[in-house]
């Protein structure tokens, strides 16, 4: 690792002693390339990683709108079963002849919603965004250790869009097979909607695995080589770290993901066996003898449950950093956090199969991945208490950014909780496919990753367009966000214990779940306030980026980490003009006891320079 | 409510989120939006400790009124029992933690928000501190899985010998029943043999098969055990009996097992219930096409005396698959 930091500590040097552009160096295409500084190259075809980093906010944010409409028009149909809505034949043609949503086209719709809100919005939206950002920023690079894979990675995810969002409006329907994609049902292309949009599907994950692997690779790389004088990994911000897990926890599994999927098109395509035995469908013995379905749902969550933690784990990061700086405080148990990131990413490897403890594993089997779930709820509990002890005795300056933040905790702990629940086998066997399952991950990996989005979004806002975000608009929208979130998941725990199974078109089959229709309603109702809670965002976005007020500083939030330290709010390309600033200290030096006139250190001034006087504190209120 | 009511109010609300807006934001136009005064910080706390806090709290509670009326009745299994008592043990234990943590996160909020005269305490994190929350949480745990990995070694054993076999084929989007007959034995099956007569493709050749009732009636005596040998013809199903809170994949190519008693009988539920029309609904919990939301089948929980009886009137499967094959060489024969 050291002669790592060494090499790192070099190459910053040669950039400091670099002109403008110093990474470029040697790359006399991209040299040119950069000189033209067209509006092609500067905005579409960028290899700047803040311009990226905005692109992927941006196809975040289009995503999330798509996902979030599709759920409302599902959330329709759960609602008024019974009522035609003419307004879906409008809108969705014959999907909804005469307004009643075909059923086919409802499994459609939590599909592509659950898949493009897990992979587009929350892995590529959030920490696409936030590595791209915040990596080189905090480092201290002046970019990604490849701009041009850096971009690259961007396209790859702009070209798995377009092939989902294509295979939105084909004639015979998205795919219909579940975010899980479970053979048989994704192998039959036979069945309805699961032809060419169950292919495009696949293609599209395919796309997006590689751009995440290109993401992956140039994180890591940056982080581990590109960090400057100074900047030991013992002091690299909590974000970084969070990218940095996530990164590695990706690098190792979403290549199981590409294997499974390429394993399904060849099952759907070339005739062979990987997941299909036995079946008779269509009136017709399939010829498929020999293969497993179970082997596809071995290989799914491998990745599958890894990417909740792909998502949560750079959200954990964000938020730590913004309860920090805006706490006034040092995170509490740095190296804990740390510590409890890496545990979480070691455990997650080894906890897949907590998705099946229904599928006719072997019980032993299923045992084990009961204690190793349950394990992860330790270094989850060192994370929840540490951000609770952070602001214990803090100041706390509630930004908009601070109050997504503290919601963030509050959520992570309700969804937290219920995991212990699902990590149960025994309590697994009742609560496994129903409502409750819908209600944990929408909390825990849906509601609090998004609330640590927007977190980051306030907070490093100026830092993208160079000016701030309206406040009030801030707050309005936090209560519009996670009032309804929890209105819409929390009750959904209590239909899964009383046994309402998930995606379903319609509860009318059944007595027993007849009794649920009227929280149906008020959950529809819920939902579409929160969805339009969002248009606030959309609006104080947009207006922000154009009129928003321009911060009186260059480090409005009073933060000690480096992306600060630019000459310009939002830099050019390059971060800095003059060098690139050496590091001294950790990034939490937050009140500390030696400072009069401020209260926090940033990590690039030298100790000489910090004025250290003992001072007197007013007696703390409490 | 109806639906235009239902548009209504969400213009109302949506009207609402306007004028707050467009208030807010007129008041905060020449702030400097840096700067976040102790009246603010103040407020700002405490709305989030009522509104979310308070608020949320009491939306809980009447969201587990809500639930507590219309909950399952009492696990109508052995099993079920054991897996409830885990259920509530989670209950309880996760409840205690959510209040104290919450408590804690939201009673911080409002006593440490920002003021000008006072600073944060410079503390970086205490490691004995670190070693309680790992070493508390490793406790509870353990109270936790000990009891849960009894019970699921218990709930997945091998079903007794003396077990009422019962086979389950889940197929788009219905489930038919098959028991082993006089013998006790069922009969071989290959896919490959699946017909209109023969939907569960029973080999015929095998003598073991000559006796089995194949159904759509899925019946069983009170107080034995019944073992389910679970099996799908087309893709993954789940055989999910929320009553007896068990389930169950159906996955083609790969048989799967689950055993329970069944503690009381259909007429028993409808008195314990006071709901003359209880059945035990039995769903599919996986999905598998357009149909899922109606793959419903019934389980008949009866006297042991009732089952026999119910069971020797059937009509095995081999006698009607036989006639109907002799019909058609004879009409074959004639032509």
């Amino acid at each position: 690792m050291s002669e790592v930091l060494k090499q790192g500590a070099t190459l910053q040097e040669s950039h400091v002693e670099g002109e403008h552009n110093g990474h470029h160096n040697g790359h006399s295409f991209w040299k040119k390339w950069h000189k033209a500084e067209s509006f092609i190259s500067k905005y579409i075809f960028s290899m700047d990683h803040k311009v990226i980093a905005k692109q992927f906010l941006l196809t975040g944010m289009f995503w999330g709108v798509v996902g979030g409409l599709l759920s409302l028009i599902f959330r329709l149909q759960l609602a008024f079963p019974d009522t035609p809505l003419p307004f879906l034949e409008t809108l969705l043609g014959k999907w909804a002849e005469g307004g009643v949503l075909d059923p086919n086209f409802y499994n459609s719709l939590i599909t592509i919603h659950g898949t493009v809100l897990v992979f587009f919005v929350l892995t590529g939206g959030l920490s696409g965004t936030f590595a791209n950002l915040l990596v080189p920023l905090q480092v201290g690079a002046r970019d990604m250790a490849s701009p041009f894979l850096n971009m690259l990675s961007y396209w790859t995810f702009f070209l798995a869009s377009v092939v989902m969002f294509v295979s939105l409006f084909l004639p015979w329907g998205p795919a219909a097979s579940g975010w899980t994609a479970y053979p048989p049902l994704s192998a039959l292309k036979d069945l309805p909607n699961m032809g060419i949009g169950m292919d495009l599907w696949l293609v599209s994950i395919v796309l997006f695995i590689i751009s995440a692997l290109f993401g992956g690779l140039n994180y890591v790389t940056t982080i581990l080589n590109m960090r400057t004088k100074g900047m030991t990994m013992a002091r690299l911000p909590l974000p970084v770290w969070g990218m940095f897990i996530a990164s590695v926890l990706g690098l190792l599994s979403f290549p199981v993901l590409l294997a499974a999927g390429v394993l399904l098109l060849a099952d759907r395509h070339l005739g062979t066996s990987f997941y299909l035995s036995e079946i008779f469908f269509n009136g017709q013995a399939l010829p498929n003898y020999g293969g497993s379905p179970i082997l596809y749902q071995h290989l799914f969550w491998f990745l599958g449950h890894p990417e909740v933690y792909i998502i949560i784990i750079p959200a954990m990061g964000l938020v730590s950093e913004v309860i920090s700086v805006n706490s006034r405080k040092p995170i509490f148990g740095y190296t804990a956090m740390v510590i409890s990131m890496a545990s979480i990413m070691f455990l997650s490897f080894l906890v897949w199969a907590h998705h099946m403890f229904v599928s006719g594993m072997n019980p032993f089997l299923g045992s084990v991945f009961m204690y190793m779930t349950l394990a992860i709820a330790i270094p989850s509990a060192v994370k929840v208490f540490n951000w609770i002890f952070t602001i214990w005795k803090g100041n706390l300056r509630l930004t908009p950014a601070m109050v997504f933040a503290l919601g963030f905790v509050a959520t992570f702990i309700i969804g937290g909780l219920g995991g212990i629940f699902l990590g149960n086998a025994v309590n697994d066997i009742h609560l496994h496919d129903t409502y409750f399952v819908v209600g944990h991950f929408h909390v825990v990996m849906g509601v609090s990753a998004l609330l640590a989005m927007f977190a980051a979004i306030y907070h490093w806002f100026p830092k993208m367009f160079g000016r701030m975000m309206n406040n009030t608009l801030g707050y309005v929208h936090f209560l519009f966000t996670i009032i309804p979130a929890l209105l819409v998941f929390v009750p959904m725990h209590h239909m899964g214990m009383a046994g309402v199974p998930r995606r379903y078109y319609s509860f009318q089959s059944f007595d027993y779940l007849a009794q649920w229709q009227d929280l149906n309603v008020f959950i529809t109702i819920a939902a579409i306030i929160g969805f339009s809670g969002q248009l606030i965002f959309f609006f104080n976005f947009f207006y922000s980026i154009f009129r928003g007020k321009k911060p009186v500083s260059n480090n409005p939030w009073k933060a000690t980490t480096l992306e600060w330290t630019t000459e310009e709010m939002a830099p050019g390309h390059g971060n800095w003009e003059g060098p690139v600033p050496t590091v001294y200290r950790w990034a939490y030096e937050y009140s500390p006891p030696y400072l009069k006139d401020t209260d926090y250190v940033p990590q690039h001034i030298p100790p000489e320079e910090v004025k250290k006087e003992p001072v007197k504190i007013s007696e703390p209120v409490s | 409510m109806t639906f235009g009511e239902f548009m209504l109010l969400v213009a109302g609300i949506f009207i609402l989120v306007w004028l707050i807006f467009s208030i807010g934001h007129l008041i905060e136009l020449n702030k400097n939006p840096e700067e976040f005064s102790d009246s603010h910080n103040k407020r700002t706390a405490w709305a989030m400790f009522i509104i979310i806090y308070i608020g949320g709290m009491l939306a809980a509670a009447y969201s587990v009124w809500y639930y507590l009326q219309r909950k399952l009745p009492e696990p109508a299994s052995v099993q079920g029992v054991w897996i409830q008592t885990i259920n509530d043990l989670n209950v309880i234990a996760t409840g205690i933690v959510f209040l104290i943590t919450t408590t804690m996160l939201f009673v911080y909020i409002v006593k440490y928000y920002g003021r000008k005269d006072r600073r944060a305490e410079y503390i970086p994190g205490k490691i004995k501190v670190e070693m309680a929350i790992v070493a508390g949480v490793a406790i509870g745990l353990m109270i936790l899985i000990l009891p849960s990995g009894f019970y699921w070694f218990k709930i997945m054993s091998p079903a007794p010998k003396d077990a009422v076999k019962v086979e389950v084929t889940g197929y788009q989007f219905a489930w038919i029943f098959r028991y082993p007959g006089p013998d006790g034995k069922f009969g071989k099956r290959d896919w490959r043999l699946i017909s209109p007569d023969n939907p569960l493709g029973i080999d015929p050749n095998d003598p073991a098969g000559h006796d089995d009732i194949v159904t759509t009636e899925f019946k069983v005596p009170v107080g034995k055990p019944i073992a389910l040998h679970i099996r799908s013809r087309d893709v993954i199903h789940s055989f999910f009996m929320p009553f007896f809170r068990m389930k169950m994949d159906a996955v083609p190519g790969v048989p799967t097992f689950m055993w329970f008693t069944p503690k009381y009988t259909t007429q028993q539920m409808r008195e314990k219930t006071g709901n003359e029309n209880f059945v035990y609904e039995v769903a599919c919990a996986e999905l598998c096409g357009s149909g899922h939301s109606s793959m419903r089948t019934t389980l008949d929980v009866v006297e042991p005396q009732e089952f026999e009886q119910w069971l020797s009137k059937q009509t095995a499967w081999y006698e009607t698959y036989n006639k109907k094959k002799s019909q058609i060489a004879s009409s074959q024969g004639q032509q």
